[in-house]
């Protein structure tokens, strides 16, 4: 069993071939070997951790994705997302972005990469005002910016 | 027409009928109406003074909801995502530059923040083999684009009927690698 200390101080007792799905904590099993202390995790909340252990509980004895291989390079660009994976995305924004900010963290490439297509699905089609509105992001661009972008853009824009 | 004077109610009180009388001059003060001779001048003032009144709770209004969407925005889980993942969403939104329904989505997210641009500028991968087609566009906004790009564009296959092509192969504002990598 490995012990994981969350950022709020709780400790997670979690079996080996559940958390090596993380790249990072599977490295550090292996370099540092066994031991009883408890690997920190200083950028994820136990409510977070508890989310990202169901993900990793769910595929447990599935093959780990080889770790040098991005799935951008091989052409895996579709939108595509496993039934149990949209649900299991089915979140808060709030949630959605902790659960992709700890897996980058911990780097569990499948579930970065479900987070990101779920992301990107969600903004997929829609103008910059609506992602704006979306993801509650305020427009720091002068009007003189803008006119100069929108110009720019114009040359990538012809159909 | 005369009507009855109440002193202790308003309705059904006519002002003109006994003008000199103390209720009616308390209730002229009452209502700051004005005598017919001021009437012009008065009224003008008052009704800036309301106006000025009126729009106070509106500019407050305003103000609030702008410090509302600083403070939503500033909060927002979006604004953690590091630029790096940012940058894999977007090449997740945009998958091939040749679609043009893409580029015009690649438009949409460099317009929506500052911090988004540089992300967006700076995923290599959206900017590698641009075609530059036929297009009706600025020759001096397209060499200006390119010029900003640059050091993300890795090839630029450029169509030979483009009227910008002279213009960008030989521009000055266009550096030598990026007039290499015209092919």
């Amino acid at each position: 069993m490995v012990l994981l200390l969350t950022s709020d101080n709780e400790m997670f007792s979690v079996a080996e071939d559940v958390i090596k799905r993380s790249a990072y904590i599977k490295n550090m099993l292996e370099d540092v070997g066994e031991s009883d202390l408890p690997i920190p995790l200083p950028n994820v909340e136990s409510n977070v951790l508890v989310k990202i252990l169901e993900y990793c509980e769910h595929y447990r004895g599935e093959p780990l994705p080889a770790s040098d291989v991005d799935p951008a390079e091989i052409g895996d660009r579709s939108l595509d997302i496993a039934d149990w994976d949209q649900k299991y995305m089915a979140v808060d924004q709030e949630m959605l972005f902790e659960i992709i900010l700890a897996a980058n963290y911990l780097d569990i490439k499948s579930l970065l990469d479900v987070g990101c297509k779920t992301v990107a699905k969600m903004m997929k089609g829609k103008s910059s005002e609506e992602i704006r509105t979306l993801f509650n992001i305020a427009n720091d661009f002068t009007p003189e910016e803008e006119a100069q972008i929108r110009k720019e853009n114009a040359w990538a824009e012809c159909r | 027409m005369t009507r009855r004077v109440s002193t202790s109610g308003v309705k059904g009180v006519d002002l003109d009928a006994q003008p000199n009388s103390l209720a009616s001059r308390g209730l002229r003060r009452r209502f700051r109406r004005p005598f017919r001779h001021q009437r012009g001048a008065r009224s003008s003032s008052s009704t800036s003074m309301i106006a000025r009144q009126l729009a106070f709770p509106a500019d407050c209004a305003a103000k609030l909801t702008e410090e509302d969407r600083a403070y939503r925005s500033a909060l927002s889980p979006v604004r953690r995502l590091p630029l790096e993942v940012l940058g894999e969403i977007f090449k997740l939104v945009v998958p091939s530059f040749l679609n043009a329904s893409d580029r015009e989505m690649m438009g949409n997210m460099g317009r929506v923040c500052q911090r988004w641009r540089d992300a967006f500028l700076n995923v290599s991968s959206l900017w590698r083999g641009i075609i530059l087609g036929p297009c009706l566009c600025p020759v001096q906004d397209t060499v200006g684009a390119v010029r900003r790009h640059e050091e993300h564009v890795y090839s630029i296959r450029w169509s030979i009927q483009n009227p910008c092509s002279p213009f960008l192969a030989q521009s000055p504002t266009v550096s030598r690698s990026a007039q290499r990598a015209i092919v």
